[in-house]
């Protein structure tokens, strides 16, 4: 017997998590589905809880946190108390944090070898002039408001970057440049599950800039390159994630031939283009990890 | 002569009076506002800019108001690599900035905290109106920040306090009744300020009611554990009757010098003198 329970954002993708569900349903004897805001933390004691309607989560045998930024609060609480407990996660409140982070990914990553292009991190609009200075026109902004992202923009000129900095100045945001990287609008997503690694090209809309799905892109799954593979594998090593995706660029600004964009601590499985292979390996891939921990 | 960076950002005077206290000690102060610095990284490594400053290669002093966690936790992440010594550890910014992840940390290294509930939406504290001892303090937030605090000293009222409530977090701690203590810890050392309650015991008095107290063996180990724990040598802890009720990265200095007739700029000092 082996249960499992899969925590989704309060604003959940119905589609989503369906698929989640069903897979999980094919190697778990008992599958519970909880938006994250139906749970309650108890502390006390030294003692901490996670209930849903009275029932203790802790309890199951594993957990597949799929929670996003919007939940950022609530979630470290919630990955802090399964992190201390002897529930499985193929995630880590460390790996959450910082991937939630954009700059702070990158800079975990370069530090370890990971192929990456210049990449700042400021607190205020002000200082945005010395990173014009260092990166020269087109880049890419980030804006970083509180906790987790609001907008990604691709500034090509001094008069562009005025009108962003007047707006950004109102709200006190952080922002984080990134050198531009032409590499048309595709990218590659490598899943990574444990030690496996499943590679997708997206590529997105004619008119977008960005490898955007979402906005009527597509995905295929592709034969990997071998070093990318392996540098996804330490990437998600490096934060704690046994399940992750992590995208890259082909360029040739590097001898490797990629650069690291971002690590996903909760990719979504892109249904349409590739089916359920993605939840599937997943979800087969917690279920052995269950079964090697309770061997033990 | 040793050097120190002063990374910081906000109250101005009680930094011009610890810049003061580091220069007496013998420290080069190099004084920056936080805003300023900008994070580079590429394959060569990571390195801080600032208009006035090329490197970090010394000792830093960091403190920004919680707001600025998202800075300063990547900063933090720089300084440690570094191998310099900063008053501040990573996380301790992640730890403070989120009230609920910080009563669960202290709990789960078993450091005594009032009995919790954390709530991923308001709905949810009806259904567990029976489970306190009242009354109870609410704590109601909006993404992270905390936009309602209220008492309530009967299921009715904490069910009544909830329902106008807009948010989308919550916290509910069961009230511990008696005086605060204010504990400023520097490295080893604990000075404290008793907040006096009101007499209806929940309440607390004004600040400027606040006295001198020693605190016992236990309550000043709890209280320099309670700060290491948050990732801080220099903290405020705030405990009553040996339950720990928050922590914060940093310690207003001026305040308790008055009080105390103790110069914390001075213990700061020290603790640099000793660690960095």
């Amino acid at each position: 017997m082996a249960d499992i329970v899969i925590i989704a954002s309060t604003h959940y993708n119905k589609g989503n998590n369906k698929i989640f569900i069903e897979e999980a349903s094919k190697v778990f004897d008992k599958v519970l589905f909880v938006p994250i805001n139906r749970l309650t933390v108890v502390e006390k004691n030294g003692i901490s809880k996670i209930l849903y309607k009275g029932t203790n989560i802790l309890e199951f045998d594993a957990c597949y946190p799929r929670f996003g930024s919007s939940d950022y609060f609530m979630g470290e609480t919630v990955l802090h108390v399964l992190e201390q407990s002897q529930i499985y996660m193929p995630v880590s409140l460390k790996g959450y944090q910082i991937s939630n982070h954009k700059y702070y990914t990158i800079k975990k990553l370069a530090e370890h070898g990971i192929p990456c292009v210049l990449t700042s991190l400021s607190a205020s609009p002000q200082s945005m002039r010395n990173i014009v200075e260092e990166f020269g026109f087109p880049i890419v902004l980030k804006l970083i408001s509180g906790f987790g992202g609001r907008g990604v923009m691709l500034v090509s000129s001094e008069d562009e970057l005025q009108s962003i900095l007047d707006t950004v100045h109102l709200f006190e945001e952080y922002i984080s440049a990134q050198r531009f990287v032409p590499g048309g609008n595709t990218d590659i997503r490598c899943y990574v599950i444990g030690d496996e690694v499943l590679s997708v090209r997206r590529t997105g809309a004619p008119n977008d800039w960005r490898a955007n799905i979402s906005r009527g892109g597509k995905a295929e799954i592709i034969e990997g390159n071998k070093k990318m593979e392996q540098c996804a594998i330490q990437a998600a090593k490096l934060l704690g994630f046994d399940i992750c995706a992590v995208d890259f660029i082909e360029t040739d600004l590097t001898k490797e031939g990629f650069v690291v964009i971002e690590v996903n601590y909760q990719p979504g499985p892109f249904r349409k283009f590739l089916g359920n292979v993605v939840p599937k390996k997943m979800m087969e891939f917690i279920r052995k990890k269950v079964e090697k921990k309770a061997a033990k | 002569m040793k050097n120190i960076i002063m990374a910081v950002e906000g109250e101005k005077k009680r930094f011009a009076l610890l810049r003061q206290a580091f220069i007496e000690k013998g420290f080069s102060v190099n004084l920056i506002p936080v805003r300023g610095l900008t994070i580079f990284t590429d394959m060569s490594g990571s390195r801080v800019k600032a208009s006035n400053l090329s490197s970090f290669s010394s000792a830093v002093y960091l403190e920004t108001p919680l707001a600025l966690a998202q800075f300063v936790e990547p900063l933090l992440d720089y300084i440690e690599l570094k191998g310099l010594y900063c008053q501040v550890h990573k996380k301790a910014y992640y730890v403070a900035s989120n009230e609920m992840l910080q009563l669960s940390v202290l709990n789960s290294y078993n450091i005594k905290i009032p009995p919790t509930r954390i709530f991923g939406n308001i709905e949810q504290i009806k259904k567990s109106a029976d489970k306190f001892s009242y009354p109870v303090i609410v704590k109601i937030y909006k993404d992270g920040e905390k936009i309602q605090s209220m008492i309530a000293k009967s299921p009715e009222e904490l069910v009544a306090s909830t329902e106008r409530a807009q948010g989308n977090n919550a916290i509910v701690r069961e009230c511990i009744e008696g005086d605060v203590d204010y504990c400023a810890v520097i490295g080893d050392e604990v000075f404290a300020l008793r907040r006096p309650s009101k007499d209806s015991a929940v309440a607390l008095q004004p600040m400027k009611n606040a006295r001198p107290i020693r605190l016992s063996k236990t309550e000043e180990e709890t209280a320099i554990q309670a700060a290491s724990i948050c990732g801080c040598d220099v903290a405020t802890v705030k405990l009553c009757r040996g339950f720990v009720l928050k922590v914060k990265p940093y310690v207003n200095m001026l305040l308790f010098t008055r009080r105390t007739g103790r110069n914390l700029f001075e213990k700061t000092a020290e603790l640099f003198e000793e660690r960095g």
